[in-house]
């Protein structure tokens, strides 16, 4: 039996670099076209959002579960909300989907406010984590449900499920119960269905939790792909932050019922908003310290506990004589043996190697200051053999560029 | 500890003899071509067929199988329905007190349920028969629905509702369509094993029962008390076999269908 499970669900254009003969024009244009095109309606002021949140709040009795959130989202994105469990991030999703009704503010979709719309009602659909496939129906009627829900004609229903089947690569397991199918298979049935009815917004709740690694990375981008081929306006929930930076378009990192920053992947990493989105999404060292001068040269920091003066890209929350703190990932950092040449002009730090992991395609170090303070730095491993193999205890040199480090006020 | 010593052969050997083996007599019995009773004379089934020219035990079996039938389809609505309220309603004050005075009438001793539905029905004027009968069944069968149908509704995951709901679904079409399907199986046993309870009733139908509407169970308690007759024994007999394909077929749908998901 061919399960279909190692295979793409979507088959990779054959042509990606080129115009995919035969395109239609209505076709949606391919990832890369978009960024080439520069696909950011977030950043053009003309752009008319598909989804708006202003002032949402949700409460459960003493706890907010969502507080005073206003979010713009654009038609054909691809939006995660990202962040730790209870940050209500599938809280806001159930807002949109109508299962939860905020306790203040307004969701408009496509400029009509959501607020008296019941979930059966919206032109939205989810994707459940559960996937929540009506255990009692077939793959295809699981599949039909909300086409007959809708009175769509007979025929019309067939060709739609049918056309789901092959757009999910199940049709050899149409009849099949849900009980009989293995999770990828379940995922794609759940997909299927929320698609079928060709919803202004598609919802999904952490849709590859449940699917083992290698399946969720394969699945990933099938999801991108598929995404692209529907034109649907995706919303996903995840903690994954890998997930989030392959799927989406734009990210929100949500903390406590609010939104920390919304910005794509990149913008995200490089230059986060907060100390809580720098540690949140990859790894950072977080140095603390006063600000000496801010200019459009730089931020010049003072940071006494480490002892050091740290120059860092310019920043418009950089006041004088202000607190706050230097954020440079541990990527951006080159270590070198102490003593070795002249030392760099500026954003030196000498130490000791700490500890250090070899990671196949890096390698981590942890580098202790003369003041205590645990600085982590990697190095690429692009040669099979170490020239200069740096070990414990040896006398380090950390640097970095003023336009690697980031000023963070908050 | 899942190996068959003889510690275990001998225990379920004591615990089934314990509970069976009055049966096992009884049914042996009903085979007897004897008249005496407790005497064996050979096998025959004459009191089977003497059984079926006992028209007050037919009328009686009749009037037996119309009430469990009517009870059993009141009790499973009543006590669903009951099952949904209790486990949907997370936020309604009391809700544990609820929860428990549905199961008590499980612990509850029949002389008492009998009694004061009695009691209920003399003081309202309701003229005692059939619906007396049917009605103090539905009362204590429907909290055995309801535990039957709740202990389902709990593993029940809520998203597949909302599931149906998110498709265009409303509420109601999403519980019809849905809902019902995927508890049909705790549904039907608590269908069956109302049917089964309401027949083996005997307490609660001698106080509530009326002129011409004896159930089988009080006929037999009746013309025991005049004598064992062995015709009695072949209606036992009849009577355990329904109530034994009842409550297997209970059993088994509420199994069968959990095990496949």
């Amino acid at each position: 039996m061919d399960t279909g499970e190692d295979r793409l669900l979507i088959p990779p254009p054959a042509v990606a670099l080129t115009e995919p003969p035969g395109e239609a024009a209505g076709d949606p244009p391919r990832r890369g076209q978009q960024q080439n095109a520069g696909f950011a309606p977030w950043d053009d002021p003309a752009a008319v959002p598909l989804i708006e949140f202003e002032g949402v709040s949700k409460s459960y009795g003493e706890t907010l579960a969502v507080d005073d959130l206003s979010l713009a989202i654009y038609p054909r994105e691809f939006f995660a909300l990202l962040g730790p469990s209870g940050c209500g991030k599938t809280t806001l999703m159930r807002l949109l989907a109508g299962f939860e009704t905020p306790s203040a503010g307004t969701i408009r979709l496509e400029g009509r406010d959501l607020g008296a719309v019941p979930p059966h009602e919206r032109p939205i659909n989810m994707m459940f984590q559960s996937y929540a496939l009506f255990p009692h129906l077939s793959v295809w009627d699981n599949i039909a449900f909300g086409l007959r829900r809708d009175r769509v004609a007979k025929p019309e229903i067939a060709r739609r499920v049918d056309e789901m089947l092959t757009l999910v690569q199940l049709t050899g397991q149409a009849r099949r119960k849900p009980h009989q199918l293995s999770g990828g298979q379940r995922q794609r049935v759940a997909l299927a269905r929320s698609l079928a009815k060709r919803p202004r917004v598609l919802l999904l709740d952490e849709p590859l939790a449940a699917l083992d690694k290698k399946l969720r990375g394969e699945t990933q981008f099938e999801l991108m792909n598929l995404q692209e081929e529907v034109g649907i306006t995706f919303l996903i929930v995840t903690h994954d932050q890998e997930e989030a930076m392959v799927l989406a378009d734009r990210i929100a990192i949500m903390r406590e019922g609010r939104i920390e920053q919304v910005a794509p992947p990149r913008r995200l990493y490089e230059s986060p908003a907060s100390r809580y989105v720098a540690d949140f999404v990859g790894d950072v060292n977080l140095i603390e310290g006063t600000v000496t001068e801010s200019g459009p040269g730089g931020v010049r920091v003072a940071a006494e506990g480490i002892g050091a003066t740290l120059l860092t890209a310019p920043s418009d929350e950089a006041a004088t004589g202000a607190p706050g703190c230097v954020a440079v990932r541990p990527e951006k950092i080159a270590i070198g043996p102490a003593g070795d040449g002249p030392p760099p002009a500026h954003n030196a730090l000498e130490g000791v190697i700490y500890d250090y992991a070899y990671l196949g395609e890096y390698t981590l170090f942890r580098v202790r200051t003369a003041s205590g303070h645990l600085i982590e730095a990697s190095r690429l491993n692009r040669s099979r053999f170490d020239d200069n193999p740096l070990t414990w205890d040896d006398r380090v040199v950390l640097s970095f560029e003023a336009d690697d480090a980031v000023f963070l006020d908050r | 500890m899942n190996r068959f010593t003889p510690f275990n052969a001998v225990s379920l050997t004591l615990g089934f003899a314990f509970l069976y083996l009055p049966i096992v007599l009884l049914v042996i019995f009903s085979f007897n071509a004897s008249q005496l009773v407790t005497v064996w004379g050979g096998f025959s089934t004459k009191w089977y067929a003497a059984l079926f020219a006992n028209k007050q035990l037919l009328d009686a079996a009749r009037i037996s199988l119309l009430v469990a039938f009517t009870t059993a389809c009141l009790a499973t609505v009543l006590g669903t329905l009951a099952a949904v309220a209790l486990t949907r309603a997370t936020r309604l004050p009391g809700r544990t007190l609820f929860t428990a005075m549905t199961y008590a009438p499980l612990v509850m001793p029949e002389v008492i349920t009998g009694l004061s539905l009695l009691l209920l029905f003399v003081a309202v004027g309701f003229e005692r028969g059939f619906w007396t009968i049917t009605i103090a069944h539905t009362t204590f069968a429907l909290c055995f629905v309801a535990v039957v149908v709740q202990s389902r509704l709990l593993s029940f995951d809520r998203s597949l509702e909302e599931a149906a709901q998110d498709l265009g679904a409303p509420p109601w079409r999403a519980f019809v369509t849905v809902t019902i399907p995927t508890i049909l199986p705790a549904i039907a046993a608590g269908w069956l094993l109302a049917f089964t309870l309401s027949l083996d009733d005997l307490v609660i139908a001698s106080f509530t029962s009326g002129p011409g509407s004896t159930t089988l169970p009080m006929r037999i308690f009746s013309s025991v008390r005049l004598g064992v007759s062995p015709d009695i024994n072949a209606a036992c007999t009849i009577l355990i076999a329904f109530v034994t394909v009842g409550v297997m077929a209970a059993t088994l749908t509420a199994k069968l269908r959990g095990s496949t998901r």
